[in-house]
């Protein structure tokens, strides 16, 4: 604490951002209109077995801070989940079971829950920071801003410490705190990389980890740099119960 | 020998057509019961996609179990209309949005119990089907069905053959957040041994969504045969907290009786339930990303006879899942369960290992 408060006298200077607007340059870092990509997923519980997920992802923001963002991920491996997909539009989750043909519009309870058996749930998909959570920044340092966010409607966590780059505003860590002011998850982001897509570069994290700290296990999603494109045009109905069925 | 052959059969089918990236399951079974010899059999498919230019989508699923093999699917889904897709051939029609029982899915309905079996895959139906999408949510499906069936006695002989078809519309949209559904099915007469359901007109309608601020998930089905003037309904709840997930539901059901000695025993071949009234309740604990637990009851509330169930489902790796499935069967011999329990006795269960790849 002591180190961390000597950071914070010696980096804070009147010409720092304050919350809101360190909030506005995230939104900003993350704001393209829509992402393709092609991700692995691995879960590594504490005994050090591994599950092995392949997806592709869609993504649309919302064209307003109102409007819904949407995004569709189907899984391609392993061979029991191929077809299987997810469509989640706002607060609405539809799930497709290619073994029967379905399409179920699960309850929102099931946003909280986890996405798939990771230690991301469906509600980690979409964050609007100005737009979903109040807050204050914690300490200033160096290279970093530290931010506690505090979300304005119920999610799974009472509040979460944030670290964020200075140079890009990309979110380096994340830690999730419960009602008891306990650290239960910390997401961890890395191998940031510039990806130019549509003759924008963006700095985007390849690599994005999830630890649970009561049982040891860990998430993590690999992008590759060369899948992912940025700001192309996706067509509306692909998140549709049309696209979930394909 | 011969589940050997169908075995490499399929596995070479699945070599020479590479290009389609099958998935292939080969399951191993083993059951038993109280009052039943324990009996073990293998059964397996392979599932092979191929897209044409982004617009022709051409699925192939084929199922084999002891040495009887069957299609489930071979369609052909034709997608280069405008917000258009017409699907031709043998497929699975998943209407309804109940969890455990769904009086709407009338054209392909799924068998009790199988929102529980892990290995469940629906039986497809011969089809025409188009459907319309107005936007993200909201489309109407026409679909007509139509088959030759051979009835069989129970010992499996032929009886005759018969001309089943269906006819449905469906239209469905998405209001306030709640997925809202109506549907019409000219249903064809189902002859089953010498069990004969007539004709009906079946009005369907289901709802769907989540109450706001306590989350819970809530949903109607409602079928309505307006010529046997009979209705059939689920009305459940849902709700998913940490790991676990609940699901409680009532169905009412006219077609059944509240007096067990009303009860039509032949109308179980059928698939139909003898009572009127039923609670079915589970609940999922996924206790790792590997290791997930599930329980559930079938309550007939009419007779007190119970089906109480578990599934222990574990992924070994990525392609190999162990399951066990026991269940106890609680009820007097005149009761609905008490046929079953005639036959199995008071518990048993089935173990699996399912290869997937």
């Amino acid at each position: 604490m002591f180190v961390l408060g000597f950071a914070c006298a010696s980096y804070a200077d009147d010409n720092e951002l304050t919350f809101n607007e360190i909030l506005d340059q995230m939104e900003e870092a993350g704001d393209y209109s829509t992402m393709q990509g092609e991700a692995v997923m691995k879960i590594i519980n504490s005994d050090g077995d591994e599950t092995v997920m392949a997806f592709t992802s869609y993504e649309k923001k919302g064209k307003t801070a109102d409007d819904d963002d949407s995004s569709l991920i189907r899984f391609t491996s392993p061979a029991r989940l191929k077809g299987t997909a997810i469509l989640v539009v706002g607060d609405n989750i539809w799930y497709y079971n290619n073994r029967t043909n379905r399409v179920r519009l699960l309850s929102q309870s099931a946003k909280k829950g986890s996405m798939m058996g990771s230690g991301f749930s469906y509600e980690d998909l979409e964050l609007q920071y100005s737009k979903d959570f109040t807050g204050e920044v914690v300490a200033v340092e160096r290279d970093h801003y530290k931010l506690k966010l505090i979300p304005k409607k119920e999610k799974n966590y009472s509040y979460m410490v944030i670290k964020t780059r200075k140079e890009d505003f990309q979110v380096e860590l994340a830690d999730y705190f419960n009602e008891n002011d306990l650290l239960y998850k910390k997401m961890v982001s890395k191998d940031f990389t510039k990806i130019k897509s549509k003759g924008k570069e963006r700095v985007m994290p390849m690599v994005i980890e999830v630890k649970e700290i009561e049982d040891g296990k860990v998430t993590r999603i690999e992008f590759d740099p060369d899948d992912i494109k940025y700001d192309i045009k996706l067509d509306d109905d692909i998140f549709s119960e049309r696209a979930l069925r394909q | 020998m011969k589940k050997l052959a169908v075995v490499l059969m399929l596995m070479s089918c699945c070599s020479a057509a590479s290009a389609l990236e099958p998935v292939v399951n080969l399951v191993y079974h083993y059951a038993f019961s109280e009052n039943a010899e324990p009996a073990s059999y293998g059964s397996g498919g392979v599932w092979l996609r191929h897209e044409f230019d982004n617009d022709i989508l051409f699925d192939l699923d084929l199922e084999f179990e002891r040495d009887r093999g069957k299609v489930n699917v071979a369609q052909i889904k034709f997608m280069s209309l405008p917000s258009t897709d017409l699907v031709i051939g043998r497929q699975q029609v998943g209407w309804g949005v109940g969890y455990a029982v769904n009086p709407v899915d009338v054209i392909n309905p799924r068998p009790i119990g199988a929102t529980f079996d892990p290995t469940f895959v629906r039986d497809g139906r011969d089809a025409v089907a188009v459907k319309h999408y107005f936007d993200n949510l909201s489309n109407v499906e026409l679909i007509y069905a139509a088959e030759l069936i051979e009835t069989k006695d129970y010992e499996g002989t032929p009886l005759d053959l018969y001309f089943k078809s269906d006819a449905g519309i469906k239209a469905k949209t998405n209001f306030h957040n709640f997925d809202v559904s109506a549907s019409y099915i000219d249903r064809g007469e189902r002859t089953f041994d010498e069990v004969v359901q007539p004709a009906d007109r079946v009005w369907g309608l289901e709802i769907a969504g989540t109450v706001p601020v306590i989350d819970w998930g809530i949903w109607n089905e409602s079928a309505y045969y307006s010529d046997a003037q009979k209705l059939e309904m689920v009305l459940g709840a849902d709700y998913y907290w940490g790991d676990y997930h609940f699901t409680c539901e009532y169905y009412y059901n006219q077609f059944g009786s509240t007096e067990r000695t009303e009860y039509d025993f032949s109308q179980l071949m059928t698939g139909r339930f003898l009572a009127q009234d039923y609670l079915i309740a589970s609940l999922m604990w996924a206790y790792n990303e590997k290791l997930a637990f599930t329980g559930f009851g079938f309550w007939n509330m009419n007779d007190a006879g119970l089906i109480g169930g578990g599934v222990v489902d574990y992924s070994f790796n990525d392609n190999l899942e162990f399951i066990f499935m026991p269940y106890v069967l609680k009820g007097g011999s005149d009761t609905e369960v008490g046929l079953q329990k005639s036959v199995f006795g008071r518990y048993g269960a089935e173990a699996m290992i399912k290869w997937v790849f």
